[in-house]
């Protein structure tokens, strides 16, 4: 049997409730019907009970009727209560409006009772739709906050039988047990480099478990491109020299600092050099270079001197690089799972993938980061937007202050349908940071949750932490539009060049 | 007189492996096996350097390092931190609380011996150490 559902109807006339009391009487049954006489009395009510609809005149002295709408709609929990306005019938200006503040439906007065049974139960039908959505979508999210949970527990487990296997081939190698021969040295080392590559699979199978999961955490500053590969290079030198393969590096003079998250561009670099090890001759030279590109940004390429395949193939795995969205995860035959990675990483820093290679002479893979200067990163993002989605518009919301948490996975937690979308904390802006989001999501709307939101997760925060957040600018616009008005909300007496 | 290092790792395999490579290198070894064991037996040997897991069944390593760095006699002592948790939270977490070096596992037994001949070379200060962070 389903559940009687709970109505409210707000209307400052007492004799209009005793109408619809009477009118709707013949739906005791299935409604529990509550009434209010003004917008203070209704929301009072709201807060208090949990309505399935809302049925409300427009005018009423003091607060309105789209007072009322405005604000259940701005708040939760009641933002979820569908709203029918009550109007008459020659206001469409008024119409108008009620549908843009998120009015259900809207009826004429004066109400004749089977029009009025008759929508309700349309709304209560699709309210009912929506909430077991709205439970599936929870249940959903549950599940896969368990498999990502299970996934790092696997991980985990899995580290430590590997580092036992590999660390005693290793002392068995270097004859730590007793005398070894040359073939037992030889296969010791297999085992070392199956452990290693093995270690390796666990840290991209964890990533890609959090790029799914979208909880992989985003930490863009500026750093030295020197510093970076450095920290890469014991690791990828042990690589190398375990294959006998040489591992070169040129990286040009004078290159400016960019803006990254480290921990990213170290899993990109180390995944595309051990591929380009991997298919290295013994003996063979793998080059890592770093130059300044095209588009002012930085270019950290990987080249191997190994078999290469044809052009055609270069630029189909180009484009599948390119185009593979999550439902066109690219087929990854001997790169390991590295080369999915690689690209969704790439894009978290606002960058670029592409290939190149000769059949017998090897193959170059680069990708490019953004040079530490708003005009680049922003210039970067666009670019990357405009190759997935060239007509999208961006919705900017140019916040004060870097929103602590992801402000991507709250406006996906409001149910805000976010196709593409980065937080910018931009360099050289007092902690000033865009959030952009791809598509129409109405900027508006989400504002006042967002720093809601921000309040709360403030209350949770140490003692004496950050500041209020703060919405400077808010609005949707075209790619190249939304590039102007972001420059000129952050760098306002720059001239801004016009965007390719 | 060979340098001393205490393991503290509940993991029995992942101690012998480190114990065997060690001791083949001369230096002096202790073990623990659980967090709160840990604690005592860095008071009671005052190693040269200690290596330290972080997930334990009793006190995790955070705590052990915290409670390390607490006690004057070894708030000196360099922890090195060697995890199967290779999470930038977890490394942030493990120098918050007075770590020296982190190191993931599997690890390169050259990058355990380097970082402990680093920070047991000679009494560092305080810029020296932050190379190692």
């Amino acid at each position: 049997m389903s559940k009687k559902h709970t109505i409210l109807f707000v209307d400052d006339e007492l004799s209009v409730l005793d109408a619809l009391r009477r009118a709707l009487h013949g739906q005791h049954d299935v409604w529990n019907m509550h009434f209010a006489q003004s917008v203070d009395e209704a929301l009072e009510k709201a807060h208090a009970m949990s309505f399935d609809a809302i049925v409300t005149d427009v005018t009423m002295p003091e607060r309105d009727g789209l007072d009322l709408l405005a604000t259940l709609q701005g708040a939760d929990p009641t933002s979820d209560i569908p709203v029918v306005i009550l109007t008459g019938l020659g206001d469409v200006d008024l119409k108008r409006r009620a549908l843009e503040l998120g009015a259900v439906d809207l009826l004429n007065k004066p109400i004749i009772a089977e029009d009025l049974i008759a929508r309700l139960r349309s709304v209560l039908r699709l309210k009912s739709y929506q909430d077991e959505l709205k439970a599936h979508n929870e249940t959903l999210a549950q599940l896969t906050d368990t498999a990502h949970r299970f996934v790092e527990d696997v991980a985990h487990e899995f580290r430590t039988p590997l580092t036992v296997i590999k660390e005693f081939a290793s002392i068995l190698s270097d004859g730590i047990g007793g005398e070894v021969t040359e073939k037992q040295t030889e296969y010791l080392q297999f085992i070392t480099d199956a452990s290693r590559n093995l270690a390796h699979l666990i840290d991209d199978f964890l990533d890609s478990s959090k790029l799914r999961a979208r909880t992989l955490r985003v930490d863009r500053r500026e750093h030295s491109v020197a510093d970076l590969i450095d920290s890469s290079w014991p690791m990828l030198e042990s690589r190398a020299s375990a294959k006998r393969v040489v591992l070169e590096r040129q990286i040009e003079n004078g290159l400016p600092t960019v803006f990254a998250d480290a921990d990213k561009v170290r899993r990109t670099l180390i995944n595309l050099a051990v591929n380009a090890i991997k298919c290295s001759n013994p003996d063979g030279v793998v080059t890592v270079s770093a130059c300044t590109g095209d588009l002012g940004g930085i270019v950290i390429s990987v080249t191997d001197r190994g078999p290469g395949f044809p052009e055609d193939e270069a630029q189909r795995l180009f484009e599948r690089f390119r185009q593979g969205g999550e439902a066109n995860r690219i087929s990854t035959k001997g790169f390991g799972l590295g080369l999915n990675i690689v690209k969704d990483l790439v894009a978290i820093n606002l960058g670029a993938v592409s290939v190149s290679s000769t059949l017998g002479e090897g193959s170059t893979f680069s990708f490019t980061l953004p040079r530490c200067d708003v005009e680049n990163i922003v210039d970067s993002f666009i670019q990357r937007t405009a190759e997935r989605a060239p007509t999208a518009m961006l919705s900017v919301l140019c916040l004060r202050r870097t929103f602590p948490e992801s402000s991507v996975g709250e406006l996906q937690s409001f149910g805000a349908s976010v196709c593409h979308a980065t937080d910018i904390q931009l360099p050289g802006q007092d902690g000033r940071s865009i959030l952009i989001v791809g598509e129409t999501i109405e900027p508006d709307r989400w504002k006042d949750r967002l720093i809601r939101q921000d309040e709360e997760n403030r209350k949770h925060a140490p003692a004496g932490g950050v500041g209020q957040l703060c919405v400077e600018q808010i609005g949707t616009w075209s790619l190249r539009d939304a590039r102007d008005v972001i420059l000129g909300i952050v760098c306002p007496s720059k001239e801004v060049k016009c965007c390719a | 007189m060979p340098k001393s290092v205490l393991i503290i790792d509940d993991e029995p395999l992942i101690t012998a492996a480190l114990m065997t490579r060690l001791e083949a290198l001369g230096y002096h070894v202790y073990h623990a096996i659980n967090g709160l064991a840990g604690v005592q037996a860095a008071e009671l040997h005052r190693p040269d350097a200690i290596i330290l897991d972080i997930r334990m069944p009793d006190i995790d390593g955070y705590e052990v390092c915290t409670r390390i760095k607490r006690t004057p006699e070894l708030s000196n002592t360099p922890v090195i931190f060697l995890s199967a948790n290779v999470q930038d939270s977890a490394r942030q977490r493990a120098m918050a609380v007075g770590g020296s070096v982190f190191l993931s596992k599997p690890y390169e037994a050259t990058d355990v011996i380097a970082a402990i001949e680093d920070l047991t070379e000679q009494p560092l200060t305080l810029k020296e150490n932050a190379k190692h962070v």
